[in-house]
């Protein structure tokens, strides 16, 4: 089949875009999200739930493309940093808010 | 039309009506490293304010896949190129003056959306560039997007590898968004019957729904696409900031500002909002002990969505790590390297701000820091890693604390049947 350059200007060509992509842009995401959720507190096996769910498109692709012995061992390198430690949140004595709402009115019978 | 200063371009800019500021102004940033597209936020907007007959097409908070996702769909490719049609080539920064307050990224060259008449690409009458989105383009939020769905003539399931629709095999993020609450609004500037107005108290902008009429000057100028027209009732409706919240008039607060919505659903804690105090001329007063102050003023890590569009937007967004540069500065202009090189690399104090978000669902309006010791350090990927144990305190409005945020080192504790072991 012969084969020509594609013509831009032809309105019927698909004219697709190219993306500028680095190689290592997958595992790099794969390092942020596995990064941020571990200093937020998540466990290796919160982490691993977070990438094999299918909603998460982002975290899911990235251990499609990468495999799960590569994510279980990126996952491993953050919790390895950030399990260290946990962050813990005391709130203030007013947080202990008694809600006021207005008084339902009885139904006559 | 008057002359402005747009700090956001490091130069005066062109705008309708005269400059008038807000004594505070609603503003918000999102980290886009933690975003993973759950929706949460999406939905707790749609069950607050738009689950009503008419607005189904309405979403006033959205989460989108970048680079091809949008709503509208091609919302932000339309404006830009629309910008490129009206100045060639012109779309460009330079670094005169880059880090000063007035022009922390530097002169932005370019047109933005209220300088484009002489190119008349619209009919004299419009104020501002823009472009009205068809009904289809509105319809399907998240079209073409990596979304799982079930398998055909199955109900309530998800297909199990999410591999139903086509996977994009490239770089993407996802790019939570509401309405800005520009300090200079486009969808203001183009109501003929100024029924949009920007609140003296916190900045918001509202539609008066009893004085718009629906002609869309303002879905057609709003360059975020973040003022949708109601059909059932021929107006126009936007984000309104949960403004009860904001005022405290939410019976949870007890009287104090409360965040969002969107903001206190977001499981991912991707994000903070809050009220920066302005000075006359617009820029943000010096607030050192503020987060959202220090996020953008001073480790500036949090950059404006598409500043080149001139509408001041306060919307901050911290950018993706992973995403090519090139994308990156044309959607939050030339700050993303500095950015991205604070954010990877981040220091004692910007781990702590980053332990503010999503702590409480009240607003911060100051922070302080208490320095505790080291308690780790280490490499990971060739970046050294410290770990402090500082304690963060978050002030409320009335310099009341909200919450506290400190470090415990786990300690764990021997089994008994390992209990003597040693």
């Amino acid at each position: 089949m012969p084969f020509r350059e594609p013509d831009p200007a032809d309105p019927n060509v698909l004219v697709g875009v190219e993306l500028p992509a680095s190689p290592e842009a997958m595992r790099e995401m794969a390092y942020a999200f596995a990064e941020e959720y571990a200093a937020l507190g998540y466990g290796e096996e919160q982490l691993l739930r977070l990438f094999r769910q299918p909603a998460y498109a982002g975290p899911h692709q990235a251990l499609a493309g990468l495999g799960e012995p590569e994510i279980r061992r990126i996952v491993r390198e953050c919790v390895d940093v950030y399990g260290r430690v946990r962050f813990v949140v005391r709130d203030s004595d007013e947080r202990i808010v008694k809600l006021r709402l207005p008084a339902r009115p009885r139904k006559e019978t | 039309m008057s002359t402005v200063h747009n700090w956001q371009l490091g130069r005066p800019m062109q705008y309708p009506y005269d400059a008038a500021y807000p004594e505070r102004q609603f503003a918000f940033v999102f980290n886009i490293n933690r975003c993973i597209a759950c929706q949460s936020c999406t939905m707790a907007c749609k069950s607050t304010w738009t689950f009503n007959k008419g607005q189904e097409h309405m979403w006033w908070a959205n989460v989108e896949t970048k680079p091809y996702g949008g709503y509208p769909q091609s919302w932000d490719m339309k404006i830009l190129e629309l910008l490129e049609r009206a100045n060639p080539g012109g779309q460009r920064w330079n670094g005169a003056g880059a880090g000063k307050p007035t022009s922390p990224y530097g002169r932005f060259d370019g047109k933005t959306i209220f300088e484009t008449q002489e190119t008349l690409l619209q009919p004299p009458s419009s104020r501002v560039l823009g472009y009205l989105p068809d009904d289809e383009e509105w319809n399907s939020p998240n079209i073409w997007e990596d979304n799982p769905v079930g398998p055909k003539g199955e109900r309530n399931r998800l297909h199990p590898t999410g591999e139903a629709l086509p996977v994009h095999k490239t770089w993407f993020f996802y790019l939570a968004r509401i309405c800005n609450h520009c300090s200079y609004p486009a969808c203001l500037a183009a109501c003929p019957r100024k029924a949009i107005y920007k609140r003296p108290e916190d900045g918001i902008v509202l539609i008066d729904q009893e004085q718009c009429r629906g002609y869309r000057k303002c879905v057609e100028a709003c360059p975020y696409k973040k003022s949708i027209y109601r059909g059932n009732t021929r107006t126009s409706e936007k984000c309104i900031a949960c403004y009860p919240r904001v005022e405290g008039k939410d019976p949870e607060s007890n009287g104090q500002p409360m965040e969002t919505r969107c903001m206190a659903a977001c499981i991912g804690q991707i994000r903070m909002q809050g009220l920066v105090k302005l000075k006359s001329d617009g820029t943000w007063a010096e607030d050192r002990q503020h987060p959202l102050y220090y996020l953008v003023h001073v480790a500036k890590v949090a950059l404006p969505l598409y500043p080149q569009f001139g509408t001041e937007p306060n919307g901050y967004y911290i950018p993706p790590r992973w995403v090519p540069r090139p994308y990156l500065r044309q959607m939050f202009g030339p700050g993303v390297d500095l950015a991205i090189e604070r954010y990877s690399n981040p220091d004692r104090e910007l781990l702590a701000v980053l332990q503010l978000f999503r702590r409480d669902n009240r607003i911060i309006y100051r922070y302080a820091m208490e320095k505790g010791p080291e308690i780790y350090r280490g490499k990971l990927r060739d970046r050294t890693i410290t770990l402090y144990n500082d304690t963060v305190i978050a002030y409320g409005r009335n310099g009341n604390e909200l919450f506290r945020t400190t470090v415990e080192e786990p300690f764990h504790v021997r089994p008994d049947k390992h209990a003597n072991s040693i």
